[in-house]
């Protein structure tokens, strides 16, 4: 379902900047017609800045995400908790999209919180809770380690050290060319919409890390390029997580877990689906992927 | 007695204790290029602060946010506090120039006890009961 487009009132053109030595700074506009109309102001202005990326190829549009508090309060009030504790790992469930404006301040934790429990009981609204307290944790970690959110939390439980991994994500990765639906269908939604959903991000971070064997930071650096909600702390950490060097062992996934959380929307139509390299058992992929780690650690 | 409301890209609300007082939101090209950020990034930030009765500028922070503060005659700058380091250094220079005044959002638990942040189970053990009540939050 595309998100209501908020009604812009009328076209006023940029004031011309001010004179060199005056000010500092220029003041921005305010009023504009749409949001096409904004986003060619944007263009104009922030192209230069945000220059040709290696993680973002092709020129973005503004995303289908509105911005503004009315927006984030009509989500809130949208969410279902009951539904939300059953349905939140397959990628139509009934996951709330309100991280880009938890991320920004926009609506608070608690205001979130708060909300859901005038509407549930502690017991139905727990997982949603759940999953706010994630971003609570993760901020609480960054307060504490700062740029270290950057940094290898802990070694590699995958058999292998930081130098076995490649520095940089595969130009096929980032332009959805790499021949798997998924992962393609995954990088075109990424760049397009600067959202996700949180099991997709997983199977992607998986992918690179493990199945490319690319260092998190590459693909952490990748998604923050894109995601309206990046952050370096939720953002890095999950990535981190995924990559075992803040967990205590790897996060993989296979064809079943996807095509099962997807409702086959994927890999039925995947060029690859006769010559799937996930579909595997979990055991075979964890023989196949961490061959160095000790047999009483593989899960 | 006025004070200038900076809003940053962790915090895109005005406080309700302060609304009527002017603000401010800042763009400026070297956060862009630091934070990795996108058109659609900006575009976000952008509409959000359109619902907002915010003044919109683009320079260097530090400068820009006295340059307002000054115009303005404030006797103080309040913003939302953050853990971003690089948001937390800019605060440290303004903070050498202009009295500043930091505002906590209702906070998502009070720890009782010091929390172990080595996995989020540790966390969430000791946090879940108080996660789990109304904060009767005011923003």
């Amino acid at each position: 379902m595309a998100p209501a487009m908020p009604i812009f009132e009328e076209e006023i053109v940029a004031d011309d900047p001010p004179p060199q030595g005056e000010q500092a700074s220029e003041e921005l506009a305010r009023d504009f017609r749409d949001r096409k109309d904004l986003e060619t102001y944007l263009h104009a202005l922030f192209d230069d800045v945000v220059g040709s990326h290696a993680d973002r190829p092709h020129q973005e549009t503004l995303s289908p995400f509105p911005g503004g508090r009315a927006e984030a309060i009509d989500r809130l009030a949208a969410v279902k908790p009951a539904q939300y504790k059953r349905t939140r790992n397959h990628l139509d469930g009934a996951v709330s999209r309100l991280s880009p404006y938890i991320r920004h301040g926009i609506l608070s934790l608690s205001e979130a919180r708060d909300d859901v429990l005038e509407r549930s009981s502690p017991a139905t609204a727990e997982k949603f809770v759940n999953e706010l307290a994630w971003r609570d944790y993760w901020q609480r970690v960054y307060a504490k380690i700062g740029h270290g959110v950057w940094e290898d939390r802990e070694e590699y439980k995958t058999g292998f050290v930081a130098a076995d991994y490649a520095d940089t994500l595969p130009p096929a990765l980032v332009a959805g060319e790499t021949g798997l639906a998924c992962m393609d269908g995954f990088a075109r939604e990424l760049e397009e919409t600067g959202y996700l959903h949180n099991h997709a991000r997983m199977w992607v971070a998986a992918y690179v890390v493990h199945f490319l064997r690319v260092k998190w930071q590459a693909g952490a650096r990748w998604f923050l390029a894109h995601l309206l909600d990046g952050d370096p702390a939720s953002n890095n950490l999950s990535w981190q997580w995924v990559a075992s060097t803040f967990s205590r062992k790897p996060y993989i996934w296979n064809r079943e877990n996807l095509d099962r959380n997807t409702d086959g929307r994927y890999c039925a139509a995947c060029p690859a689906r006769d010559r799937c390299p996930l579909d595997k058992s979990y055991e075979a992929l964890t023989d196949e992927l961490f061959p160095n780690r000790p047999v009483e650690e593989r899960t | 007695m006025t004070t200038l409301v900076w809003l940053h890209d962790d915090a895109l609300r005005i406080p309700p204790d302060l609304r009527g007082q002017p603000a401010l939101y800042v763009f400026d090209d070297e956060t862009i290029r630091a934070r990795h950020y996108g058109l659609k990034r900006i575009g976000f930030i952008y509409e959000t602060l359109l619902t907002l009765p915010v003044e919109i500028r683009r320079g260097p922070t530090v400068e820009t946010v006295l340059e307002i503060a000054r115009r303005e005659g404030a006797e103080a700058i309040a913003l939302t506090g953050t853990p971003c380091p690089h948001l937390t250094a800019t605060i440290e220079q303004v903070k050498a120039r202009y009295p500043v005044r930091m505002i906590e959002p209702t906070p998502f638990v009070v720890p009782h006890k010091k929390l172990d942040l080595k996995r989020f189970s540790r966390y969430w053990h000791k946090v879940k009961d108080q996660a789990l009540e109304p904060s009767a939050s005011l923003f």
